[in-house]
């Protein structure tokens, strides 16, 4: 892809690093964004040494304001944005909830993040996709599809974003605008910090995949993101795609 | 249904008809709304001539125990120490409002998606407890553009999905206890959304004759109330005349 921007939220690790990679190598002039500039820049480094163009700022997506101003600075920068990913996701996502309960804040760490992230980054860059005719992509979980006995707050916010996805789908549809969501599996920085706390749990889930093993952020849900972020994806929109080895087959 | 109650929060439009459907079939009811919870004429008629106990009450559900802490007066007041079933009804204010996402202001977005999600989470949270000693059942009603999404209605498709990966997480966690945790999905026009009609919302598919109507989602709950029923959670049933067929 040539002439082609790309914004990724939580961009420093894990899948988002991944997609961020995967972007450059395809060609995306990539805006990494993270909570923490020296995060995101580490990554924006790690790009350019292979050999591709990026760019970190900051962006905390519980903060409308600092949302506002990453999407400015990019605009500024690059004068153009052609697909944003939102991957951040609430740094207590792998908690175990006790749902009946647990304090309405935890509720509202996770809901800053997905749920009312999800809308202030669509908001503050509907504009600029809409000159490019460009992509939304949000990262959900099957959790959100199938609920989730012990990260249900999880569940709830990667729910929020199927709803948020099929409508804003619809209603941006008519701008050329895309919004998809894609749903993954794969070693995190927080999920292999559980195989090593214990050790059987990577074969667990394993062997409920067909294809036997856990994805790679960058090497297997890279590609699906890329092609959810450019042209070839441009008569899809409103879709889940969910890439875990045909873990679920049920949509 | 002798010697059972259902507990309905959201006491207009489709909480009054379940509330009065519930009633039909012969249980007492707990009739709960944000605002001042009232009896409608037929449901005080019905449940005089079954002899159903109702009770009703404003009940607050923006401070997180209020629901909970009002449960065992309200249940006594019924005549009960459980609940059989609870039905979550309650729409957002304001929610079937076409907005645009782009023009869409922060303090409305907490009102329109934020706000819908926190009352449902406070009822669900306190709903295990009371349900647990009867086996009981939670029915969580919200619209079918949670499944389908809908233009200028980001905020209630999104709060509506949201309530129902809640309630499906809900429905993991309880089974061990005999609780069933079930959707229900009617179309906008079961809402009275009439405005809708010809909008995006609006694609027409219903190939049964005549429009989804608040009583038909009052047979929903009630299937999913039935003994019948006790193999399903965490299904979704679609009201809305055979618009959508899936999954």
């Amino acid at each position: 892809m040539t002439e082609h921007v790309a914004l990724v939220t939580g961009a420093a690790a894990g899948l988002g690093r991944g997609i961020a990679l995967a972007l450059a190598a395809a060609g995306s002039t990539v805006v990494v964004t993270a909570r923490r500039l020296a995060a995101g820049a580490e990554v924006a480094d790690e790009i350019a040494a292979r050999g591709g163009t990026a760019w970190a700022t900051t962006c905390d997506v519980t903060s409308a304001e600092s949302v506002r101003a990453a999407i400015e600075a990019t605009a500024a920068r690059f004068g153009r944005l052609d697909a944003v990913v939102h991957n951040a996701t609430s740094r207590r996502s792998g908690e175990p909830v006790d749902l009946e309960h647990a304090d309405p804040a935890l509720w509202r760490e996770h809901a800053d993040v997905s749920l009312t992230g999800s809308f202030t980054v669509a908001r503050a860059a509907y504009p600029l996709l809409r000159a490019t005719e460009g992509a939304l992509l949000l990262l959900t979980s099957p959790a959100g599809m199938r609920g989730s006995a012990n990260l249900s707050f999880y569940a709830g916010v990667k729910g929020a974003q199927r709803g948020f996805v099929k409508a804003l789908a619809r209603e941006w549809g008519p701008t050329g605008v895309r919004v998809n969501g894609l749903a993954p599996l794969a070693v995190t920085p927080a999920l292999a910090g559980a195989f090593e706390a214990d050790p059987t749990m990577e074969g667990r889930i394993a062997d409920k995949v067909p294809m036997r093993r856990v994805g790679d952020p960058e090497t297997d849900i890279g590609a699906p993101a890329v092609f959810l972020c450019g042209p070839a994806s441009r008569y899809v929109t409103g879709q889940t795609l969910i890439v875990n080895g045909g873990r679920d087959t049920f949509l | 249904m002798a010697e059972q109650v259902a507990l309905v929060v959201g006491a207009t439009g489709l909480g009054e008809a379940i509330a009065h459907r519930l009633v039909a079939d012969g249980r007492d009811l707990i009739l709960c709304d944000r605002e001042e919870a009232g009896t409608s004429g037929r449901l005080a008629e019905t449940a005089a001539a079954t002899g159903a106990r109702v009770v009703t009450a404003r009940v607050p559900l923006d401070t997180p125990d209020t629901f909970r802490d009002a449960l065992p007066d309200l249940l006594r007041q019924a005549g009960h120490d459980a609940l059989d079933a609870l039905v979550y009804t309650m729409p957002p204010d304001d929610a079937f409002t076409p907005r645009p996402l782009a023009a869409l202001t922060d303090d409305q977005w907490r009102r329109l998606a934020e706000d819908p999600v926190r009352h449902g989470l406070t009822v669900l949270q306190a709903a295990r407890e009371p349900l647990a000693p009867r086996r009981g059942r939670f029915v969580l009603v919200v619209p079918a553009i949670a499944l389908e999404g809908a233009a200028d209605l980001v905020p209630l498709a999104t709060a509506a999905e949201t309530l129902r990966a809640l309630a499906k997480s809900a429905a993991r966690r309880w089974a061990a206890d005999g609780i069933t945790v079930n959707l229900v999905t009617p179309d906008v026009f079961a809402y009275g959304a009439e405005h809708l009609r010809g909008t995006d919302v609006d694609r027409g598919e219903a190939v049964l004759p005549g429009p989804t109507t608040p009583a038909d989602v009052a047979d929903a709950v009630a299937l999913l109330l039935d003994p019948a029923a006790a193999r399903l959670t965490g299904t979704t049933l679609i009201v809305d005349g055979g618009a959508l067929m899936t999954p």
